[in-house]
């Protein structure tokens, strides 16, 4: 679902996929508690958070900063894989 | 995220993500934030050969890990995110086996380092470019990134990305002279809770 804008958006990206493919290879790589979470608007993702273990979460956004917003920022949630909206 | 207990000690991403993204985490659950570092995202598809200085480039062998370990605290503390010895040392094995970690060589002597420390099915990200202060100003720095970011390319990935402190105008250059173009800037925020 996020590999491909991800992929898409170059260097802007590339961090997000880059530790999400280290993720696949080595589930345990940065610890045991990874939360993701991606936010998605008419059926295309517009946001994807990862946080991993300590680390600083890292936030990744594919829309205009408005689209993004409400998407996930307002809707608190139990660990999801994803939340939608739209 | 907040129901679930995790709270985030700081957010990283594009400026344009990432501010509003920490700014909600204040509004929602009043986490105190500060900019903790500004960094540019390089991206480069066409290597610039650079002037070559003295020595070689050469992919790291199990016969640098002792300096290569060194180096990498050096580098941390360098870049203000000071790491332990026995983390250092988990960086470079996990590196060297997969032939991520290069180095320039002259006269038999490691001077410079350069990693690859992501890749996705399209680029390699390189990172912990080190030389030590005394051998600095010769271009090992900028000769070993480019023969690592081409060695990437020649693999098949279609581009090298590479970040920067934006507080460094020195790095901005060397990267800009050997291919890499700004592509966003990145804001690494602190949250305090």
């Amino acid at each position: 679902m996020v590999a491909e804008p991800l992929g898409a958006a170059g260097a802007e990206g590339e961090l997000s996929l880059g530790l999400l493919r280290r993720l696949v290879d080595t589930p345990d790589a940065f610890g045991s508690e990874v939360t993701m979470i991606a936010g998605e608007q008419d059926g295309r993702p517009v946001v994807f958070v990862l946080m991993t273990g300590d680390h600083p979460a890292q936030v990744a956004g594919f829309a205009d900063p408005g689209e993004m917003g409400s998407a996930i920022w307002s809707r608190p949630c139990s660990m999801p894989a994803v939340v939608r909206r739209g | 995220m907040l129901d679930a207990g995790r709270r985030a000690p700081g957010v990283n991403g594009a400026r344009h993500v990432s501010e509003p993204f920490a700014q909600a985490w204040s509004d929602v659950a009043g986490a105190r934030v500060a900019v903790r570092r500004d960094l540019h995202a390089f991206e480069l598809r066409v290597v610039r050969p650079p002037a070559a200085p003295p020595g070689s480039f050469r992919t790291a062998s199990a016969g640098d890990t002792d300096q290569l370990e060194r180096w990498t605290l050096a580098f941390a503390e360098d870049i203000g995110e000071a790491i332990s010895p026995q983390e250092a040392s988990e960086t470079v094995a996990r590196m060297l086996p997969h032939g991520d970690l290069a180095v320039w060589e002259r006269d038999g002597e490691a001077v410079s380092m350069a990693a690859v420390v992501r890749r996705t099915p399209w680029s390699s990200s390189v990172a912990y470019v080190y030389t030590p202060p005394p051998l600095r100003r010769r271009g090992y720095a900028s000769a070993v990134v480019a023969e690592l970011s081409q060695r990437e390319l020649d693999a098949g990935q279609s581009w090298c990305s590479l970040f920067t402190d934006a507080a460094n105008p020195t790095s901005n250059h060397i990267y800009t002279e050997l291919g890499y173009e700004p592509r966003c800037d990145f804001r690494y925020l602190t949250l305090t809770w």
